[in-house]
Parts: structure tokens; C-alpha cells; sequence
């Protein structure tokens, strides 16, 4: 008989992204034998997290400021954004510490199947920042599936009109691939090589 | 490149088992519902790790087992290399592991893994069935030429899905174009690789099929005619091919979905110039589609460099002696064939390099060749 305890914590950690059951009782089981106050370590960063972290009204980026540290850093160019689909596309590229612009965080791309059209994403943020703030580049980096290329091919159609130049963050990237799994040298690459969208 | 060894676990009624193979003939013999075509599904999925059936994997895996996996080493011919391609699957996903590595690219496996022929009864489908066969014969031996070809199909199909879910929903064009450009690009490609392949193959075909006497032609019918015009670029094409889209339109959304495109062409097929799925007999599609799998494994031979491994599932039953004979002698060419077969004399002809088998109820026992 498993101890309910920690059959309920095994379940809850199954939950997580990338985390099976095997992977789930390691975790539990080392924390248990773990010595000089780990769990209670741990527990006080879970509870952190969900007590400060907070969604940046700019970018959308989460962090425990507003707005969060790339929007509040007076260094970062102001005029070039990067438009990402998630947050961790956002720490990915940060990642590479070749980025000095700003960024803009969708919050998804265009998907009929899943029910996502330009409403559900924050794409009326972005208008109104790249017509208020003085924008003079939009780095389109979705990915490059089927759904991040059809958005970025919207975001042309959005700012047609603007003078906002549009570009496309460049190759190195697999097709079909997702930007969080790219290794940082190879995002370095992507975002020398832009190419123009039109 | 051959299969050496198989190992089987926890797949239809198959028990589980480790078989070594012959690089020539393997020959399958057992009464029906034994499991004999269950053991060629389990080599297909080895090789190509999916069920020629189109089978879920909840139909694969034996009744109350949640994990199964076939593993097969193959032997490269001259050089004397080889690798160990391993499937497990579950209820939900299939896991490709190549020497012990996991594969997460299809592609990738496939690269590395022999091309694969199947013919069986349900391969006749090809000339008289629906159109959506022969399609999946064109695509499928477009994948088998060039693994890679597998990415373009699916990116053809997720955006037509989106595109058709956006339509029914009735998204504007704005909205709608992003996919619409996803369509275009794969789709011509799509139809530029079907267009050149049904050309070769019924230069090939046509030549076997006139040792029967007879005519073959085959030709490509496509909803969206590409002119193909001297000197057109890729960008010429795409805006031809774009045109087309929007032309449609407003068909398309009335009915809420893309009604043209590689996904609703067929192929044609005549005999003696008459269609074969309007006057063909059950003879005269039988021997087309024989001469169609004939020039599908010349066709591989040529493009991979390696033979294709051959399955025919009790197919020798169906063909007269003259077509069996041909058959044989164009599959059995350094090649590694598995055969299965209710009756030995069926077979009827001697094989160098031959190994039998004696399937019954799920066991594939070795048996000594005769
Ligand atoms: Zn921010």
C-alpha cells in the first residue's frame, strides 16, 4: 500500500510537462531522504512563484515586476520589438544575450482547430504600442509551424499600412520546429539573419 | 539492406518471439487467421514504423497488453554494417529507437531504414478502388523514394485542416490567408513530386505491362492545373496555384471546405485506352496493379540505392501462372521477400536462399526447407 501522501504528490508532479511517473517518484523519493531543510526550501519557491509573479501589462511577459524587467530596463532599444508566441520563447532568446530590443508575448498563434483567432491573442497591444512607441521593427519569431507561419503572414496583413518594418527571424531553425528547444548559438544566428516579411 | 533477425512482443495474436531470416525468400505457410499476415504487419511496422493496414495501435497491441515493440536488425549488403531498428508502442504514441537511440524525427528513422513494397488483395483497390487509394499509393511510394518528402505532406495536410476548420467557421480573408500560403507552398510541391513520379512510373509500368501485350497509361489528373509553363519560377507557380485558391472561394466556404487540390485528384488509368476502373475486368486490374508494384520496386532500387524489402500477403492465389511467374522473377532478384501462402504448391517454383515458416495460432515456428 502506497502512502497517500505521496501517491498525491506523485500525481501532482505527473501533471508537469515533461514528467512521467517513473520521473515523478525519483523526485519525491529524493526529497524525502533529503537533508537540511530542501522541502521546506522548495515549497517556499512554489509559493512564491504563485504569490508574485505577475504578468507584464506591456509585453506580456511574466515576471514579479511591472513592467518586467526587459520593459523597465532604460538600456534595451526601444524601438525594435520581437513578437513571440510564449513566454518561453521570450527566455529563450534571452538566452542568447544577443537581443537588445523590447518584446511582445501573443500569447498563442492563429488556429481555427484550436479555436484561436486574432481576438484571442494580443495583437491589439501590439498595434497600439507599435502606433504609440515609436516602433520601427517588428521581428516576427513564431515558430515556424504550420500556425506561427500563417500568424506572421496576419501581422504582415495588420500592419500594412504602418511604417513599422516587418521581419522574419532567419533560418537554422528547423522547420516545424519550436523555438524553446533551439540551443542559444543557433538563435544567435536566427536573429542576425533576419529577413524582411512583405 | 535485410532483415537479419525479428523479434516480436506483445502484437495481435503473434507470441512473442525472436525469428532469424533468410536474405532471399521467406516463405509464411499456415491456415487462415494463424497469424501470418499479423507478422508481416509487424515487419512493416519495423521498417517503416507504421501497420500497412493503417492500423491504431490499439488494434495492434495483443488483447490486454498495454506495451508491444518489434525490433529488427538489419544487415547491410557489401559493407557488412548493421543496425537495430526497434518500435514500441502503447494505446497512444509509437517510440522509434534506432541502435538503442531514440528517434524523434520519422523522417530520420525512415532514412535509415530499407524502403518497403507490400502487395496484398486490398492492393487491387488501386485500380478499381476510390481515388483516395491511389493517392496514398502515390504518396506513399513519394515518402518511400524520399523520407523527407514525409515533412511536405504534413505540413499539406495541417494547414488544409486548418483552412477547412477556418472556413467552416467563416474567417475572413485576412485571417485566412496565412494558411491559404501554407496550402500553396506545400501543394506545389505535393503536385510537382506526384506529376514527375506518375510519369516514371508508367514509363516503367507500360514496359512490363506490354509483355502481356497490352497498353498501359497512366496519367496524373489534378483539380488544380498548373500550367507549367518554360521558365516559370517557384514564386510563378505558388501565385498560379494562389489563384486558383481564391477563384474557389467562395465555393470553398459555401461548403465549408477546400474542394480543390492534391487531396481531391486521382490517377488515371487506362488499358488498351479504355479506363481501367470503368471496363477493366478483375484480370486486367490485377495484372496493371502487378505491374504497377513492379515499377514501384524498380523505382525504389533506383532512387535509394537499396532494395526495397518485398511483403506479399497470399497473393499467389490471385494471379494465373504466367503473371505469378513474372512476379516472382522481377521480386526475387537479390531481394528479400516475405511471402506468405495457405498452400506450398501455390508457390509453385524453387527459390535459392530459402527459408520456411510454419505459422500457427500466432507461433512462427522454423521449418526445414525441403
Ligand atoms: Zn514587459
Amino acid at each position: 500500500m502506497v502512502s497517500p501522501v505521496i501517491q498525491n504528490l506523485v500525481n501532482r508532479l505527473r501533471r508537469l510537462p515533461g514528467i512521467g511517473t517513473r520521473s515523478a517518484e525519483r523526485i519525491v523519493f529524493h526529497l524525502m531522504a533529503a537533508q537540511g531543510g530542501e522541502i521546506a526550501a522548495l515549497a517556499d519557491s512554489l509559493t512564491e512563484l504563485g504569490e508574485r509573479i505577475c504578468t507584464c501589462g506591456i509585453c506580456g511577459n511574466l515576471s514579479d515586476s511591472d513592467p518586467c524587467p526587459v520593459c523597465g530596463n532604460p538600456e534595451r532599444e526601444r524601438e525594435i520589438i520581437c513578437v513571440v508566441e510564449q513566454v518561453e520563447d521570450l527566455y529563450a532568446i534571452e538566452r542568447s544575450s544577443q537581443y537588445r530590443g523590447l518584446y511582445h508575448v501573443l500569447g498563442g498563434v492563429l488556429s481555427p482547430i484550436a479555436g484561436i483567432g486574432p481576438n484571442e491573442l494580443s495583437i491589439g497591444k501590439l498595434v497600439e504600442r507599435v502606433r504609440h512607441k515609436g516602433v520601427r521593427e517588428l521581428i516576427v519569431a513564431t515558430n515556424t509551424s504550420t500556425e506561427g507561419e500563417a500568424t506572421a503572414l496576419y501581422l504582415v496583413h495588420v500592419f500594412k499600412e504602418d511604417r513599422v518594418r516587418l521581419t522574419r527571424i532567419a533560418h537554422g531553425i528547423p522547420v516545424g520546429g519550436h523555438l524553446s528547444y533551439v540551443d542559444s548559438g543557433t538563435m544567435a544566428k536566427a536573429l542576425e539573419g533576419r529577413r524582411p516579411l512583405s | 539492406m535485410w532483415i537479419r533477425t525479428i523479434e516480436v512482443d506483445g502484437l495481435r495474436n503473434l507470441r512473442s518471439q525472436d525469428l532469424e531470416c533468410s536474405r532471399g525468400m521467406n516463405i509464411l505457410i499456415g491456415e487462415n487467421a494463424q497469424g501470418k499476415s499479423n507478422f508481416l504487419e509487424a515487419i512493416s511496422l519495423a521498417c517503416q514504423a507504421r501497420s500497412f493496414r493503417q492500423s491504431t495501435n490499439e488494434e495492434i497491441l495483443q488483447f490486454g497488453r498495454e506495451h508491444g515493440s518489434v525490433t529488427a536488425s538489419f544487415e547491410e549488403g557489401g559493407s557488412g554494417g548493421s543496425i537495430t531498428c526497434r518500435i514500441a508502442l502503447d494505446e497512444r504514441h509509437k517510440y522509434a529507437f534506432v541502435d538503442g537511440r531514440q528517434v524523434t524525427q520519422i523522417t530520420d528513422f525512415l532514412e535509415r531504414t530499407p524502403p518497403m513494397v507490400v502487395f496484398r488483395s486490398e492492393s487491387l483497390a488501386i485500380g478499381r478502388g476510390s481515388p483516395e487509394v491511389r493517392r496514398r499509393f502515390l504518396d506513399g511510394l513519394l515518402v518511400g523514394l524520399a523520407p523527407s518528402f514525409a515533412r511536405v505532406l504534413r505540413r499539406y495536410r495541417r494547414a488544409l485542416m486548418q483552412r477547412n476548420t477556418a472556413l467552416k467557421k467563416g474567417w475572413g480573408v485576412p485571417e485566412l490567408a496565412g494558411f491559404d500560403d501554407e496550402l500553396v507552398v506545400a501543394g506545389v510541391v505535393l503536385l510537382e513530386r506526384r506529376r514527375a513520379l506518375v510519369e516514371d512510373l508508367g514509363k516503367i509500368a507500360a514496359r512490363f505491362q506490354m509483355e502481356f501485350g497490352e497498353e498501359l497509361g497512366l496519367s496524373y489528373r489534378a483539380t488544380i492545373p498548373l500550367s507549367y509553363g518554360d521558365g516559370q519560377t517557384l514564386e510563378d507557380k505558388r501565385a498560379e496555384y494562389r489563384s486558383f485558391l481564391k477563384r474557389g472561394l467562395h465555393r470553398d466556404r459555401q461548403q465549408g471546405t477546400t474542394t480543390k487540390g492534391p487531396h481531391r485528384d486521382d490517377l488515371s488509368i487506362s488499358l488498351q485506352g479504355r479506363s481501367l476502373k470503368r471496363f477493366g475486368s478483375q484480370g486486367q486490374v490485377r495484372s496493371v496493379v502487378i505491374s504497377l508494384k513492379i515499377a514501384e520496386i524498380e523505382l525504389l532500387s533506383q532512387a535509394r540505392g537499396r532494395p526495397p524489402i518485398l511483403l506479399l500477403d497470399d497473393v499467389g492465389a490471385e494471379l494465373d501462372h504466367r503473371r505469378r511467374e513474372r512476379l516472382f522473377d522481377a521480386v526475387s532478384k537479390g531481394r528479400q521477400v516475405f511471402i506468405t501462402t495457405t498452400k506450398l504448391e501455390v508457390l509453385g517454383l524453387d527459390f535459392e536462399d530459402c527459408r520456411l515458416f510454419k505459422v500457427e495460432q500466432g507461433e512462427v515456428g522454423n521449418k526445414v526447407a525441403n
